[in-house]
């Protein structure tokens, strides 16, 4: 059922032909996974939150570019990782911006609040700092390595899919992700060590 | 650095990139990788799950978003029409322009040829007599005149002139 309902999308969206309320489905069916990229990528959930609002927009504006090659889901994840490096680069500018003085906005780096993992409170904070140990490590990463990080692990994409998500050969992807667990390791080994 | 060293370090990380059948044979025969391993896969599990709940929201959070969308494209769909309909408009009447304006200019009429009489006849033969009785032809007459106030002949020259002031009393 679900392959037919993708399908079906999919054959509208390849006919450029797609009302407003078919989009609609597919807002639906995909934006949970944009946001959890997106969010993932910009540990930020107001700017995931519109960079995925953002992301349906460019995808229903360029509608007729979509030619079914690939599937809805990884045309969605190559508009939200693009996205999220375009902000990437522009928050580095603001950085600067800042720096200079140009601007008066404060860097918000946002402290993410992960939910306790076990009932035994001891056990909890252990995991939990483990927890913040990958996701610091992750964010010690490279833009491209993070992205592959995490469509491999929090969306459990295969490598092949990772290669046309981010326009690059599978065995790129397979060394960078080789790259990006073993930095990852690292600083896991550094954080118990302290 | 010692860590990058380890050759078991490959094989624990190839298990978790991809499948590697060597780097499976490799965990089942090496406890310490294993739990290695375990170990890490676990960690980027938990952070997995931490991520997927953190970003998870109640369903109004998602009709909301979803609402955001639809009315974000509707209003884009909606300004696009009325930019496409303002611009139809627009050619429109400057179209209409373009044809009054080469409606109402004025048809060039064709220019009226000069009579050519006998009075133009008798003044082109007193030209031509006038030609002949002068010492160098008119269009000469400059250069002439040049020529000799480049020879230095200045005071030479009054009778050329006066010559050809002669010429113009007769």
């Amino acid at each position: 059922m679900e392959n037919v309902l993708n399908d079906a999308i999919r054959t509208a969206l390849t006919s450029n032909a797609v009302s407003i309320a078919e989009f609609d489905e597919v807002v639906r069916r995909h934006q949970k996974r944009v946001y959890r990229v997106l969010f993932v990528l910009l540990r930020d959930p107001d700017e995931a939150d519109s960079l995925t609002q953002e992301c349906f927009l460019r995808a229903y504006q360029n509608i007729d570019r979509f030619r079914g090659e690939c599937s809805v889901q990884t045309w969605l994840l190559r508009i939200a990782v693009n996205l999220a490096k375009d902000h990437e680069r522009n928050r580095k500018f603001s950085f600067w911006k800042r720096f200079l003085g140009f601007s008066n906005e404060e860097m918000h780096a946002r402290a993410i609040e992960f939910p306790a993992p076990g009932p035994n409170p001891e056990q909890s904070l252990i995991e939990r700092a483990q927890v913040q140990a990958v996701w610091d490590a992750v964010h010690e990463l490279s833009p491209q390595q993070r992205t592959i990080f995490t469509l491999r692990f929090v969306e459990e994409l295969e490598l092949s899919e990772i290669a046309v998500v981010l326009g690059l050969q599978t065995g790129s992807v397979k060394a960078q992700l080789f790259r990006s667990v073993h930095m990852v390791r690292r600083k896991l080994k550094e954080q118990q060590w302290r | 650095m010692a860590i990058d060293k380890d050759p078991h370090d490959d094989r624990v990380l190839e298990s978790l990139v991809g499948r590697s059948i060597s780097a499976e044979d490799h965990l089942l025969a090496c406890e310490p990788c294993r739990s290695e391993q375990n170990l890490l896969a676990a960690s980027i599990r938990a952070f997995s799950d931490a991520a997927r709940e953190t970003s998870d929201h109640p369903t109004h959070f998602w009709t909301r978003q979803a609402a955001q969308i639809h009315s974000r494209i509707s209003s884009t769909r909606t300004s696009g029409m009325a930019f496409r309909y303002r611009m139809t408009s627009a050619l429109a009447a400057l179209a209409i322009a373009a044809l009054l304006l080469l409606l109402r200019a004025p048809v060039p009429q064709p220019e009226p040829q000069l009579a050519i009489g006998s009075a133009s006849d008798h003044e082109l033969l007193l030209e031509v007599e006038r030609a002949l009785q002068r010492d160098t032809p008119a269009a000469l007459e400059p250069v002439t005149l040049l020529v000799e106030d480049i020879s230095g002949t200045t005071s030479d020259s009054a009778p050329s002139f006066s010559k050809e002031q002669s010429h113009h009393a007769n």
